[in-house]
């Protein structure tokens, strides 16, 4: 039988699509960065922001946009709980960790160190926005 | 959802919630605001948070949930190795968090025991569900 995209309830929602293709993006300069440490030692200073591309962008924002899509409903009119909270956790994840590949390496001038402080709050709220999604959708199904 | 699906991924989003929040500490830290001395040695604590707390314990819920299930009662295997799993985990995790904390060599040694305790009772539910959709036995 034909179902049209709106109608499929377990259609990939754009959230989850843009949290993978974000997570593989992030796994591929992940990969990039550590095949530049091993290059050249004198790159050390990237060596904890090599680490938080492969555990924050990739596994991290893999996990926040599978969830999403496959835990159960938080209500008839939430199915995938409050929307709100996981655009903000895609837009704050990602955000908070451009600043921090921009940042964390280098030498910190002023410009930097807002950077890395702006990077910690943003990450933080992106966890805290996820958890506020998906604590409701934790049940037992009826 | 199970309950120990619940119970995990529950305790998985606080790990995430905390070792983040410690996670955001420590990069201010970088930023050289004056943050006491004490954040700058929690990295251990973040690390074990973040990689056993959040995404080992958050994969293990979703596992027990999601892989394929026996054809007879109870259809996801005994629940009690999983629960008991779920309790040695955290357990673990903060043992071992703490202990590098403090420099206790003897808490961290039993913190790793405890997780590895969880991850063999994990396995045993998990190991004969590893098998095609509708067949009791691979």
């Amino acid at each position: 039988m034909h179902t049209s995209k709106h109608q499929t309830p377990n259609t990939m929602p754009l959230a989850t699509r843009l949290f993978i293709r974000f997570a593989v993006g992030y796994l591929l300069l992940g990969l990039l960065a550590g095949i530049a440490l091993a290059l050249d030692p004198a790159l050390r200073t990237f060596w904890p922001t090599y680490l938080h591309l492969i555990t924050v962008g990739w596994l991290t924002q893999l996990i926040f946009g599978v969830a999403f899509w496959l835990f159960p409903r938080a209500s008839r009119q939430h199915k995938r709980g409050r929307e709100g909270y996981i655009w903000a956790s895609l837009v704050l994840l990602n955000a908070g960790l451009v600043l921090r590949v921009a940042a964390e390496p280098f030498d910190l001038g002023v410009a930097d160190q807002s950077a890395l402080v702006l990077s910690a709050l943003f990450q933080f709220g992106a966890a805290l926005c996820f958890v506020a999604n998906m604590w409701p959708r934790l049940q037992r199904r009826p | 959802m199970p309950p120990p699906t619940i119970w995990l991924v529950r305790a998985a989003l606080v790990h995430l919630l905390v070792g983040t929040a410690l996670g955001a500490l420590l990069l201010v830290t970088k930023a050289d605001l004056g943050m006491p001395p004490w954040v700058a040695r929690t990295w251990p604590l973040h690390g074990e948070m973040m990689l056993l707390g959040w995404m080992v314990q958050m994969a293990m819920g979703v596992a027990y949930w999601i892989l394929p299930k026996h054809t007879q009662r109870p259809v996801r295997g005994v629940a009690a190795p999983v629960v008991m799993a779920a309790l040695l985990i955290n357990a673990g995790v903060a043992g071992a968090g703490l202990g590098q904390l403090v420099g206790r060599a003897s808490l961290v040694v039993a913190g790793r025991l405890a997780e590895l305790a969880a991850v063999l009772l994990f396995a045993s539910n998990a190991w004969p569900r590893i098998k095609e959709f509708g067949r009791e036995r691979d």
